[in-house]
């Protein structure tokens, strides 16, 4: 072998990609170390179970398992769509996500924002520890109230009296049902989802604030161009995560809501599925029906990070 | 000589290795597999009805007597899960085929498909080890072929019930609440037909309205989780589900008699008389107790005693038989058969783990909680000191009970495991019930008839004479019906998924929201209620198909 020839073969292994892919592991041994435990999760509990998605094109028979059941091709899919109330659902599902995603997304930046322009700070954690609270309320218990404030005799309706407005059973039916669901949802995520913003507004450097004082900035001024630049980064990555979940809404929340006025009118994507798949044994067409929802929801965080980069491409998070 | 002896040294040795493979069990000249130490070590998994039976002094009473009749030792561990909780979690449970050895069961025909495939005991292959559950099976309408799979399969003990009374009495949605002190006060009765109900509902919203009696709305419902129609569908001789109507099998909630009977609603509706949050009140029981509502057609029937006990001295709550129609007799629900059966609506159950070691021992102890020495006891408690015989004749419970409030003697029976107060299923879930036992301890409730006027009774007796034979539904003496497990499993289906849709859209015609009037309305209903389940018509024509009409001369009521 000449020296050549030599030098062109340490050349080739040094390109070879998995042998660099190994090398880099083992100078990292102690991160992969690290890594090792999650990972494993994330196998064992996420992908593991992905097998299981046979089943919505089959037609599955629990006593004989994933892989002896009958193949149906897209059976599942179809009966999904066969049914008068598919675009209903799907509608339904769409509206509670967007406007949930359009009232309840800016509410903890404003209420940060808000928050960062106090300048007492026991007035500041008072309000931060207040509007926390509503967050460690069981779901169940805020339906309850939701309940009793929402019947002919309760509290909202007291309210309404007040303004000489008549008494409605705020519970029947789907009047109020967005109100009630958009509204809660505020009130209990609120103050939490505020925590994240408020921490990243904590690392603007104060020097900014100095220099736009100096500069006769007024206080909507400041926070224009420092402190909404500073959470713009946070703002992002939660709106793109939030877009991925505008299928899938507080399925609990919303059951809880229904009643016999109502049930088919609220039913979103979650609830269809817990009530086929699981109430009534169909798990093959719930699970067809919510890989459906997967997908769409992968669309649709692809589809914000796309209008994020095309935006601006340092904020979008591929 | 050598050669004899040797021979039956063999013999000997050869019956002593016999003897350590089998053990002797309660039924004489069969071969139980021998168990380590004596001892049957299994797990249940059952569930609670708002009493843990696990510690009670009938579930003790209940092994030790268990383990005599076995004649070995059980080491049970107990796994006890609230009903509701039970119910909703046990389709996952059996498809993640995460069972107990022994299970209490409720999803009725969906177990077939898990027998079927190895993962539930088939009971049929165990008859042997039965001696009292088939006199449960043979006492039901078709006896073995009522139960058993085409196959000739069975997976269930089928949860039974001793109708020592021999009276067809019912408990819900088979009498009207009417407030009996407003009715007396003013000289009305409860109506005994449709039109004498609508004419009554009218002149107790004029009393209303004059301000002559203090109330808010005149019909309620009994609960906001009951479907308000299912007080009058047996006015209506109508069904809230698949039912047999006494001709064939039909999905009730799309019936012209179900469209009648929303029509008629929706006309009490629009005059004023059903409080508008019928579907929608949680609290319904306060407004009966608190007398803001003066009838209430869709109820359970124990419900009056609890509102008599809890509201004014003034206010009396009282039940009457529904009202007929020109149907006929209205039917009422879930009337009893008589003597020892299971029952026409075979949902609920024990199940058995196809997997578990000692099949025998296993079916053997199930078989014997349907043996009166265990179903007795546990119904009535211990003998002198929960009951005793009365000159009577008939068993009564001590003053260790009865000499406490009414509204306290069903919690003082559970907390001692006596099954009667239904808030206790001790043993495995289901012990076979007592007619006689759930009578016995509560109080009578105040009723009225055309023939007595008003009286007291008791709703599991007075559904019984009020009704008379002619308010026995056909669903409750449907015939058999001999159907794949794949269309048994699909029925269970369709019922779940299209109840839900029918409940939801027919407060709309109640409301008005839906015209109920119009036909084409009525027809995307229809569509509506079909199109919930794949092969709605499939699944119901094969249910005719499979129906054996002889087996409806096996009742005689």
């Amino acid at each position: 072998m000449t020296g050549t020839a030599s030098t062109k073969l340490i050349g080739k292994r040094r390109q070879n990609p998995i042998l660099r892919f190994f090398t880099l592991l083992y100078k990292q041994r102690t991160l992969v170390a690290l890594c090792i435990l999650p990972m494993a999760l994330v196998f064992v509990f996420s992908y593991g179970p992905m097998y299981g998605v046979l089943i919505a094109f089959k037609n599955y028979n629990a006593g004989k398992g994933v892989w002896r059941s009958q193949w149906t091709g897209f059976g599942n899919f179809q009966w999904f769509f066969e049914n008068v109330n598919s675009v209903q659902i799907i509608l339904q599902t769409l509206k509670v996500g967007v406007l949930s995603l359009i009232f309840t997304y800016p509410m903890p930046i404003i209420l940060a924002l808000s928050l960062n322009e106090v300048a007492k700070k026991g007035f500041k954690r008072t309000v931060q520890s207040i509007s926390y609270i509503p967050h460690f309320i069981s779901v169940v218990v805020i339906c309850t109230m939701l309940n009793e404030f929402g019947s002919v005799n309760g509290l909202f309706n007291d309210v309404r009296a007040l303004f000489g407005l008549d008494r409605v059973n705020m519970n029947a039916g789907t009047n109020y049902f967005m109100l009630f669901y958009i509204g809660s949802a505020i009130w209990q995520g609120a103050g939490w989802g505020s925590i994240i913003y408020l921490s990243a507004l904590s690392n603007v450097d104060t020097s900014l604030y100095d220099v736009a004082n100096i500069d006769g900035a007024n206080r909507f001024q400041k926070i224009r161009h420092i402190a909404l630049p500073a959470i713009l980064p946070t703002t992002t990555i939660v709106l793109i995560l939030n877009s991925g979940n505008i299928l899938s809404q507080d399925f609990t929340k919303i059951l809880l809501m229904m009643n016999n006025t109502n049930r088919m009118d609220l039913e979103v994507i979650s609830t269809y599925v817990y009530r086929i798949g699981i109430v009534t044994g169909e798990f093959d067409h719930g699970t067809a029906v919510n890989l459906l929802v997967s997908l769409v929801s992968l669309i649709l965080v692809l589809t914000t990070n796309r209008i994020v980069k095309s935006i601006d491409p340092e904020q979008a998070m591929f | 000589m050598k050669k004899l002896l040797a021979l039956a040294i063999a013999l000997l040795l050869a019956m002593g290795c016999m003897s350590a493979f089998a053990a002797d069990g309660p039924i004489e000249g069969l071969d139980y597999p021998d168990l380590p130490d004596n001892t049957l070590k299994i797990t249940v998994s059952t569930a609670n009805f708002g009493t843990d039976q696990v510690n009670t002094k009938m579930m003790k009473l209940w092994q030790e007597k268990m383990e005599e009749y076995l004649g070995i030792k059980l080491d049970i561990t107990w796994t006890t899960i609230p009903w509701d909780d039970f119910r909703s979690n046990e389709s996952v449970k059996l498809a993640a085929k995460d069972l107990a050895d022994v299970n209490t069961y409720s999803q009725g025909d969906l177990v077939n498909q898990y027998g079927a495939e190895g993962v539930v005991l088939n009971l049929n292959d165990y008859l042997d080890y039965m001696v009292y559950y088939p006199t449960f099976v043979e006492g039901n309408v078709g006896g073995w072929d009522g139960i058993n799979n085409l196959d000739g399969s069975s997976y269930v003990f089928w949860d039974g019930y001793d109708n020592d009374v021999n009276l067809a009495g019912a408990q819900s949605f088979a009498a009207y609440a009417y407030r009996f002190d407003v009715l007396q006060e003013y000289g009305l009765e409860p109506a005994t037909t449709w039109e004498e109900f609508k004419d009554l509902c009218a002149d107790l919203q004029a009393l209303i309205d004059s301000g002559e009696v203090d109330a808010d709305y005149v019909l309620h419902n009994g609960a906001s989780w009951m479907a308000f129609y299912r007080g009058f569908v047996g006015t209506f001789h109508t069904w809230d589900t698949l039912y047999w109507n006494g001709e064939e099998w039909a999905f009730g909630p799309i019936e012209d008699n179900f469209r009648e009977m929303l029509t008629e609603l929706h006309e009490l509706y629009e005059l004023g008389y059903i409080n508008s949050e019928f579907q929608t009140d949680e609290s319904a029981d306060d407004e009966a107790e608190n007398a803001r509502i003066l009838c209430v057609p869709t109820l359970w029937a124990g419900s009056v005693q609890t509102w008599n006990a809890q509201s004014d001295e003034d206010v009396v709550w009282g039940l009457a038989y529904l009202p007929s129609s020109e149907h006929g007799t209205a039917w009422k629900w879930g009337s009893k058969i008589t003597g020892k059966n299971l029952g026409t609506n075979l949902q609920m159950g024990i199940i058995v783990n196809a997997e578990t070691e000692y099949p025998e021992w296993i079916v053997s102890m199930i078989d014997y909680q349907y043996s009166p020495d265990i179903y007795l006891m546990l119904n009535w408690g211990v003998e002198g000191e929960d009951w005793y015989l009365g000159d009577d004749g008939l068993r009564h419970y001590t003053d260790k009970f009865m000499a406490q409030p009414v509204s306290d003697r069903a919690q003082l029976l559970a907390d001692e495991g006596i099954m009667s107060s239904a808030s206790a299923r001790t043993g495995i879930a289901f012990v076979p019930q007592i007619f006689s036992t759930i009578a016995a301890y509560g109080d009578t409730e105040p009723w009225w008839s055309p023939e007595k006027g008003y009286y007291e009774g008791h709703y599991w007796y007075e559904t019984a004479f009020n009704g008379g034979v002619e308010s026995i539904s056909p669903y409750d003496r449907a015939p058999i019906v001999n159907v794949s497990d794949e269309t048994k499993t699909a029925r269970a289906a369709l019922k779940s998924a299209c109840e839900s849709y029918a409940k939801t859209e027919s407060v709309k015609f109640i409301t008005g929201e839906l015209d109920i009037t119009d036909d084409a309305v009525w027809a995307a209903y229809v569509e509506g209620v079909k199109s919930q389940y794949k092969g709605f018509d499939d699944i119901i024509a094969a249910q005719n198909e499979g129906t054996d009409l002889e087996s409806l001369s096996m009742y005689h009521d």
